[in-house]
Formats: structure tokens, sequence, C-alpha cells
């Protein structure tokens, strides 16, 4: 007897089958990624679920920063591929599965724009398209503001904010410590504030 | 200053909008939209080629697709070997200490004390000013040979001494290390030469020696594109044996293309391998003890610009032939294969890592003889390599001493009645084996269910209708001759594997792992009397 809920048809049939001998309840939820995680270590199908968990979220990410839906398209296959080929080497740290892909949907994304020798600068259409419209003019001067900021600090603020990963998994995406994810949020929202504040006075200025 | 960042930290992770910086942070969440949609098209084509790419990993490429008994990682590790033992050093080649020649300007003394990726522990901040750069090599570019000349320059501040490595990493990594445990492979260096740099030195000349040790699969796993890019780091290492990363140098203007990757026309029947001359007399005794052989070869390469030359130890009736139409004759007649990257700018080349080992050559020793066998293969390594030539020399034979007692396995009886037929449930059946092992003091234990056409060693699935499934292996030893193995039957996994009706019988293996972690089969019987008869379905 089982009992699955959300559950991915193939690891409802994959569980079946692997737990056919002993007769057990099992109950999985959403939140059991670390489990789902070592079911999928252990058979490639199991992958599924992670795949539909994350899928979108991998292609707007990189189709922001990109701006094209082919590229976006061919990052995003190869994240996932990748990510299944090394699955094994995954271990879970409390971080989730999610940081992990946007690592390397992040490196896939760098190498491909070194390898075509993209020399322009990265659309970062995160606010073109990623900020609500808004009709008091605050999120156009908040557009305006981020466009103005480093590669650095809007991809930092897009995985914090727009992407809506924790600080610890933004670490784990960028590769360091949460501290110093602090410190660098802090740091470029302070350079955010001052852009905005510059704005905000020149749209004051020709108001008057 | 610290606490208070994670104390700020800390408010902005709770969502907290008591200073400006938080009040801000809050409006950008306000300005963060849905998550763009996809297209449907866009979702089905990643879906597809992420799918295809699973499918591929449900079945294992190197065939023997065992059951869900955790015998995965034993056939895959016990095929890699094998699998990376005759083929992967399509790469590979052997260490040639050719004499230093060239610039050697500040010669520097090596040490091989790190020759992996150490686990850079940031404990010591980077000075700026410290930096390593490539400034040339020899040759710069092109095919990977098995010689290269690196020299870098640098500038070494606070720390009078560090440690310079050479490697080689994927040309798109971007030099950032990442825990180890999470390290995806193109992430990591291939090290080739670690050197301690002295005091009042600014430049050094490296001279890398590509060694069949450096080991071409590793490179091709980091590659990209089949390139790898030349790196050069400098490294502190602390009292308590912490390492620090200075400075980094990621030469992308000298990337190398793994010989692995050249592309194989049909072969135009011109590629030859000739034998001049090997290190131990033809038609002596080979010696009871380990020992890696000289040979030189004379080749002729025509069909493609490089190849893997490959040597190895023949059965000396087996005349070469064929390879290409079923590779499971190499696993039959060749042993203890070694290979060389060769060119068709040369003619000859000079193998000193061919290695004899008594204890491991009984399986292709039929007649208690072995003859060279000296082969020319290109493209990807693996199964879609080309075999450009091939042949056994038994001008070049020789004798392979005698343990007093050889190595053997017998299945002495099943809890399954023979000839019956396999259930439709799982199944235990306890297998007694007995088997005598002189060779070593321990060996891996594997039985299963086999049909046929298996020749009892670990083969591409792909050959042909060739499939068994096994039991978990058990490690027996030396001081008893006889063991009982559960093997559970289980029809789901039977059922992938055999078709019905077939008649499977019970097989036993008795196999060694070396040290290069390639295995080798000591012992195998395919039981003619333990048979048993797949169920046809109503």
């Amino acid at each position: 007897m089982f009992i699955c809920v959300n559950l991915h048809p193939i690891i409802l049939k994959l569980i079946w089958l692997k737990d056919f001998a002993p007769f057990r309840i099992k109950l999985i939820t959403m939140n059991d990624e670390p489990e789902l995680i070592r079911r999928a270590q252990k058979d490639p199908q199991a992958f599924g679920w992670l795949y539909d968990r994350y899928v979108r979220r991998i292609y707007a990410f990189v189709y922001h920063r990109c701006g094209d839906g082919a590229i976006a398209q061919d990052v995003t296959a190869t994240t996932f591929e990748k990510a299944l080929q090394n699955i094994s080497r995954f271990r879970w740290q409390g971080v989730a599965f999610g940081a992990w892909l946007y690592r390397i949907a992040r490196n896939e994304l760098n190498g491909y724009f070194r390898r075509e020798r993209h020399n322009r600068d990265l659309d970062w259409r995160v606010l073109e398209t990623h900020v609500a419209p808004s009709h008091n003019g605050k999120h156009d001067a908040l557009h305006a503001a981020f466009g103005a900021l480093t590669d650095d600090d809007r991809e930092l603020l897009t995985l914090r904010f727009f992407e809506d990963l924790s600080s610890a998994e933004v670490a784990q995406v960028l590769n360091t410590s949460v501290n110093i994810v602090y410190v660098r949020v802090h740091r470029a929202l302070q350079r955010l504030r001052v852009e905005l504040e510059k704005l905000e006075t020149v749209e004051a200025d020709h108001a008057k | 200053m610290p606490n208070e960042m994670n104390d700020w930290g800390r408010r902005l992770d709770a969502g907290e909008t008591d200073d400006a910086e938080l009040k801000l942070a809050a409006r950008l969440r306000a300005a963060r939209p849905p998550v763009l949609s996809m297209p449907s098209a866009t979702e089905a084509a990643i879906r597809a080629r992420v799918l295809n790419n699973s499918n591929a990993h449900a079945k294992p490429r190197f065939g023997f697709a065992w059951p869900r008994w955790n015998l995965g990682w034993w056939a895959g590790t016990a095929l890699a070997g094998v699998i990376l033992t005759l083929f992967s050093f399509m790469f590979s080649v052997l260490s040639q200490p050719l004499p230093a020649s060239g610039p050697t300007a500040d010669p520097v003394k090596t040490f091989t004390g790190l020759n992996a990726t150490p686990d850079f522990i940031e404990t010591l901040q980077a000075n700026q000013l410290d930096q390593v750069r490539i400034v040339s090599v020899a040759p710069s570019g092109g095919w990977l040979t098995n010689q290269l000349e690196v020299t870098v320059a640098y500038t070494l501040t606070d720390t009078p001494t560090a440690t310079l490595q050479i490697a080689f990493v994927n040309p798109n990594w971007d030099g950032e290390f990442v825990p180890v445990e999470n390290r995806m492979p193109w992430e990591e260096v291939f090290s080739t030469e670690v050197t301690r740099l002295g005091d009042n030195q600014y430049a050094a000349t490296i001279i890398i020696n590509i060694s069949a040790e450096n080991n071409g699969a590793e490179l091709a796993r980091l590659a990209e594109e089949n390139q790898v890019a030349l790196y050069a780091s400098l490294t502190a290492v602390s009292a308590q044996r912490e390492f620090s990363r200075l400075a980094y140098h990621i030469a992308r203007q000298y990337t190398y293309q793994l010989p692995t990757t050249v592309g194989c026309t049909t072969p135009n029947g011109l590629d030859r391998a000739v034998i001049k001359s090997v290190s131990v007399e033809p038609n002596s005794q080979l010696p009871n003890a380990p020992t890696a052989f000289e040979v030189e070869v004379e080749y002729q390469l025509s069909s493609a610009p490089v190849a893997s030359l490959i040597l190895g130890w023949a059965d000396p009736a087996w005349t070469g032939e064929p390879i290409g139409a079923n590779r499971v004759e190499l696993f039959r007649y060749v042993s203890h294969t070694t290979s060389l990257v060769v060119s068709a700018q040369h003619t000859t080349a000079r193998l000193r890592g061919l290695i004899f080992d008594p204890a491991l050559s009984a399986s292709v020793a039929r007649d208690g003889r072995l003859a060279l066998w000296v082969a020319l293969a290109c493209g990807p390594a693996g199964a879609q390599s080309t075999w450009l030539y091939s042949h056994v020399w038994p001008d070049h034979t020789y004798f392979v001493p005698t343990p007093n007692t050889a190595n053997a396995v017998s299945i002495a009886s099943a809890s399954l009645t023979p000839g019956a037929t396999l259930p439709g449930a799982l199944t235990p059946i306890n297998v007694t084996v007995n088997y005598t092992l002189t060779t070593a003091p321990t060996a891996t234990l594997q039985i299963g269910l086999a049909n046929a056409e298996w020749p009892g060693s670990e083969v591409d699935a792909r050959a042909g209708t060739i499939f068994a499934v096994g039991a978990q292996p058990v490690v027996v030893t030396a001081d008893k001759n006889s063991v009982t193995v559960p093997f559970y039957y289980e029809p789901i996994s039977a059922a992938q594997m055999f078709s019905e009706g077939w008649q499977v019988n019970l097989f036993a293996t008795l196999s060694y792992q070396t040290e290069t972690g390639a295995w080798a089969r000591l012992a195998y019987q395919f039981s003619p009397e333990f048979f048993y008869l797949l169920p046809i379905s109503q």
C-alpha cells in the first residue's frame, strides 16, 4: 500500500518497484527534496520531479540574462543534463537543490558567452521584463537605477530578490559564504539607493 | 563590523524594513513579477533533451544491465576498469622522460606531494600583488602531444615561497573553486606538475610529460568540446597544511584538442604497425612477478592525423581479427594493454608501460603462452573508436610461468533444481560455489544468471544479445575453498534482460582488482549443469 502526494508519475512507479518486497506505507511530500535527490541519485528516472520543480525558474533566470529564447532553451537543457549527469556528486547540505542548478546555469551561461565571444554587455533585462508595471513611475525609476549597477550587483540582487533565493542559497550559487553575501547585498543596495536618489532628484527637478 | 553585518543580514532574511537598505530590499521584492512563462514548445524541447539524456543514463553505457540489487556500482567499476584498460588510453600516453631540452632557465625542483586539486581553505586572503601568468607554451596549441614546455612569469610579494601548479582545465571554468563535495567535473583541474618556487625567482619553465598516469579519461571528463586549456596557480601552504591560492591564470589562448576527438574516415588499409624490439627475448619465459616491458614499434599512420597505438598481451592463436565486428573478442583474447598517442608525422614510437602480471594473465594465455598484439585506433575512446589496424605477432611469443595450482571456480549446488522454470516472484536462490584461489589473498566472487552467449566478462551489451543478471558480489579469501552466496532472483529485472523461454545458466566469476583499479578475471565457470528456463507468458 502506498500513499504518494504530489508525486511525479515516474516516481510513483519507481517507488512501487523499489519497495516491492517489504510492504510499507510511504508518504512523500513536496518538502522531501533530500529524499528525492537521493532517489534521483540512484535512478535517473526519479530526476523528473526535480526537473518539474525547477525548469521554469531556471529558464526564466537564463532568459532574463541573455534575452534570447533559443539560447535560454539550450542553456536550460544543458543545465539539467549536467545536473542529471552529476547528481551522484551532489551532497545535501541543507540548501535547496535549486541553488546548485542556478550555479550550473550561471556557469553554463558564462561559458556560452565566452564561447560565442559575445562582446555585448549582458542585457540584464531583468527589470525590463521583471519589474511589475506600475502607474506611479516608481518602478521605472527603480528599473533605471538597477540598470546603472554593475553586472555583479545586478546578478546578486536578481538572485536574492527576483529569483527569491535565500542568502544561503545565493552563497551556494556564487560559491561564497553567507556573511559575504550579506556584505555584498548591503553594498549593492547602498549603490542602488544612491542611483535611485539621483534619479528621483532629477525627476523632482523636472516636476518643478 | 562583521557582527553588525551578520545582524543586518538576519534582519534582511527576516524581511524587516527598519533601515534604508532594508526598505529598498522590500521594494525590490515587491517589484518581483511572476516567473516568466515558458512557451510550451520550449518546455517540450527541453524535456525531450533531458529525457533522452535520462534514458541514456537509465541504460548504462557499458551494458551489463545489472538488476537493482545494488550491483550497479560494482559492475560499473569493473567495467570502467576493463574498458579503461583497453580503450581509455585513446589519449593516454606513456611517460617518456625525454631529456629536458630547450629553454630551462631557472631550473626548479619538482615534487610530487600535490597531485590532486587541493581543497583550498580561504584563510589567507590573496595579495592582489601576487601574480602568475603563462607567457609561452611549446607547442602552443593544436593536438595535445605527450610533452609541453610551459614558461610562467610570477610575482610573489608577502610570501617567500610558494607552489606553482600547472594543470589542464576546462576552458570555460571561471577559476573559482567550490567545495569538493559539490565540485563539477569542469570545475576541477587536472594537475600535471607541481613545482616548489624558491626565493628571488620571477620565471620558471616547466616540462610537462603527459604520462599514462595522467589518465586521458580524466582529461576528457573536464574538457569542453574536447578542448582543455592550461592553468597555472601560485599556492602558499601554511604550517597547518592549509592551502591558499595566491594567484592563478587560465591561459585560454593555449587550448589543446584532445586526440580522442580526431575524426576518422574509413580506414584506407595503409595503416601498419610492426614491433621492432622488446625488452625481453622472444620465446623466453616471462618473469614470475609483475613487470613492465619496453617495446619499440615502427608504424605508418595514413587514415588519421593522430591515433592511439595500443599494445597488449594476446592469445597467440588469435589473429587479431575481427575487432570491429565483435568487441567481445578483445576481452576474450587480450589483456594488459597500454597505449600511446602517435602522430602521422612520425614513424616510430617507444612504449615503456606494457605490464605483464602473472597473476592475471591466465584468462588469455590458454596454452601457457602469450604473444604481443599491436593495434592502431582513432576517434573517441570506447565503443565508437575506429580500428585502423590490429595484428598479433606470433614471432613475439612468450611463455607464462605456471602457478603451482591455478585459480578455479565451480558451482557446486543451488537451492533451485536445475532445469526448472524460473518463478514469477522474487525468489532467493542459495548457490554454493567451490573455489581455489592461489594468486591473491582475496578476490571478488560474482554469481548470476546469463545466457549462453555471455562470455563471462564485462562487455558492452550493445555488442549483441548478451545478458546477465547477478547477485551482490562477495569477497572470498584464499584460506577457504567454498562459499554459499544468496542470489535474489527478481523476475522484473530478468524480464528486462532475457526473452521469454530463454535458457539461462548459472555462472561464477572470480575477479581481482589491480592497483590501477582495473578488474581482471582469475577464474570463470559458465555452468552447463545449472540451467533454468525463463517462463513464457500465457
